[in-house]
């Protein structure tokens, strides 16, 4: 499993691994923008910074693979 | 052993570290935990999501790997962003 992770990791990094760079920065940047919005508003209401960092670490991590479904892998 | 824990519990910055984890400050320190517990969330979530996406399809064990590689990118620069806003707004 860290094999993958790793050649994974080397070929974004030369820009080989996706078909289609422009969905995924696309999905990405509103991923981004979702869970920051998110964090900053829970962290607003002044919970518990370790609940609000949980929430929103959880909800936008459950939501990236949604987001990018539709990536193609070379 | 109990040296280590007198060392650990005299220590002031050790303690600082501490106290400023329980009040919510942010400082670069907590800053940098706070990523690494981010990340690790993301990934437990990312399998999560990844299952409930393509668990059927793809095989659960795949699916899990692809998800805790996606939720972390999503994750990480959200932690980045939202702690250097809430540590400046």
């Amino acid at each position: 499993m860290l094999d993958l992770a790793w050649y994974s990791a080397k070929l974004f990094f030369k820009g080989k691994l996706f078909r289609n760079p422009g969905y995924f920065y696309r999905q990405l940047t509103l991923g981004v923008l979702i869970g920051s919005l998110l964090l900053v508003g829970l962290g607003e209401t002044g919970l518990n910074l370790a609940f609000v960092i949980t929430i929103s670490s959880l909800v936008t991590g459950m939501m990236m693979p949604f987001l990018l479904k539709d990536v193609k892998m070379k | 052993m109990t040296d280590l824990i007198g060392y650990v519990s005299s220590n002031p910055s050790i303690q600082g570290f501490f106290t400023n984890l329980m009040a919510g400050e942010i400082t670069l320190i907590t800053g940098i935990f706070w990523l690494l517990f981010a990340a690790v969330i993301s990934m437990i979530a990312g399998a999560i999501g990844g299952i409930i996406l393509a668990g059927k399809d793809l095989g659960y064990e795949l699916a899990a790997i692809l998800g805790s590689l996606f939720g972390p990118a999503g994750v990480i620069p959200v932690a980045a962003i939202g702690l250097v806003v809430l540590k400046f707004v």
